[in-house]
């Protein structure tokens, strides 16, 4: 295992763990906060975003991760690149791949994060954006100092599991060609004959993550509790 | 038209290797998970703390990963290739069928010790001091409340087997989604193969909803009325 690692295929796991790392925290940024967003239009006045963000959220949760992944970086991807070359000037630009990526796992995982953040957000009451008014805190204001920290203790056992599944997400992006984890661990396995050293290690990282996740999380549950009181 | 239509005929072709895929991987799941589970309770101790780590470590390992290894790494191993095993693991379906129950036992048994756990305790002692054997108690007043409180998540986890079924097409099963990615490849049409194969997708998603969910109804409405016939 030592020779492939100090042979290069050191070097590329480290690439590959740099790139899956990137997508997965971009990506849950990003969901977090399309949730947000999703979470205050379905709780607006006006009915037909709420509808809108309900079948956001049903179709999201209802279809393959896989499959809207391909639909959704294929069609950004031919979006976004049609955009760029009209631009005057510009026809030689081509679009970073881990764009459109990042764009596709952070819609899919929104609808997750839109589920999450609605639970959360129930039982707050809408008085709380007048209270905050009648303080002199803009709407901004009132939504990150006043509602969000509410939600945060809420939902935070959750974000835990969000987080993993943003990282098992990006193992997709494999099927589409971005160079993550797994993608580097299948083509060492099928390039050097030995699969369970590559995948042995793909998995190994994984693993390290999760235990880091719940580790993290559990410290931070455990804070937002004792704020809480 | 005709062409759509051509496509939604090859690709209904996989519907009933994705439906097979996801039953039979559900059932196989959730023995499993009811033997890891039942083991957790009952010996609580070092071992049931092994496995509860190994259950965790496979919650956090992504399925493409686990179908690569048994799929492209089992077949290497000799005691797999020179015994009858090979007969299963040769085969790419049944390669997907062994790894989904696999993450589905890891997911499943989590579900199984919570619902366990949150039945109130005051319940099991009252039903201890009627006078009830353990397994009469466990009937009476733990499994009613386990299903009540562990079916909700269970729904969830069923959705996402079916979901995750889609998986099988990158180890070359012939699913909906291995039609309708072999379609894209042929034609180059992107939108039309795929678009067909998430509304199939849809389909038996809604239609797995409303079974789990006229189920649950049955199961804790009944599971109520026992509880309190006794």
């Amino acid at each position: 295992m030592l020779d492939y690692l100090t042979s290069g295929w050191g070097l590329q796991f480290l690439r590959a763990i740099g790139t899956s790392l990137t997508v997965a925290a971009l990506s849950f940024v990003f969901c977090i906060l399309i949730g947000i967003l999703c979470t205050l239009l379905s709780r607006n006045d006006f009915r037909g975003s709420a509808s809108l963000v309900n079948l956001y959220t049903y179709v999201f949760r209802s279809l393959p991760d896989i499959l809207l992944l391909i639909l959704i970086f294929y069609s950004l991807d031919g979006a976004i690149q049609s955009l760029l070359n009209r631009l005057p000037g510009s026809s030689d630009i081509r679009l970073n791949a881990y764009v459109p990526a990042i764009m596709s796992t952070s819609i899919v995982l929104g609808a997750y994060a839109t589920e999450l953040f609605k639970a959360g957000w129930a039982d707050i009451p809408k008085g709380q954006f007048e209270a905050g008014q009648a303080l002199g805190f803009t709407r901004v204001q009132s939504l990150v100092l006043v509602i969000l920290p509410q939600v945060y203790r809420k939902i935070i056992p959750h974000l835990g599991s969000l987080s993993l599944i943003s990282m098992k997400e990006t193992a997709l992006l494999s099927v589409i060609g971005i160079p993550d984890i797994v993608r580097t661990a299948s083509i060492g396995a099928r390039s050097t004959g030995s699969p369970f050293v590559f995948y042995g290690i793909a998995i190994a990282i994984f693993v390290i993550f999760a235990i880091l996740c719940s580790r993290v999380f559990a410290y931070l549950e455990s804070r937002a509790r004792a704020g809480a009181q | 038209m005709t062409v759509l239509l051509g496509y939604l005929h090859e690709i209904l072709q996989g519907l009933t290797t994705t439906l097979s895929l996801f039953l039979i991987s559900l059932v196989i799941g959730f023995v499993a998970a009811t033997i890891v589970a039942a083991f957790q309770i009952r010996f609580p101790g070092v071992l049931a703390g092994a496995v509860w780590s190994l259950m965790f470590c496979i919650r956090g390992v992504p399925l493409l990963l686990i179908l690569y290894v048994v799929y492209y790494g089992f077949p290497l191993l000799p005691f797999i290739r020179e015994t009858a095993l090979w007969t299963v693991f040769a085969s790419p379906y049944w390669c997907a069928i062994i790894c989904l129950a696999f993450v589905e036992m890891a997911f499943t048994s989590e579900i199984i010790r919570g619902a366990y756990y949150q039945t109130p305790k005051e319940q099991v002692e009252a039903a201890r001091s009627l006078g009830l054997s353990s397994f009469q108690t466990f009937r009476v007043a733990i499994l009613p409340a386990m299903l009540r409180n562990g079916f909700p998540p269970y729904t969830t986890e069923v959705i996402l087997l079916c979901k995750s079924t889609a998986l099988a097409f990158t180890i070359t099963v012939m699913d909906i989604m291995g039609y309708a990615n072999e379609i894209r490849a042929r034609t180059l049409d992107i939108y039309q193969p795929l678009l067909i194969a998430g509304a199939i997708y849809i389909c038996t998603v809604v239609v797995t909803r409303l079974i789990l969910s006229s189920l649950f109804n049955m199961i804790a409405v009944g599971g109520a009325e026992t509880a309190d016939q006794k």
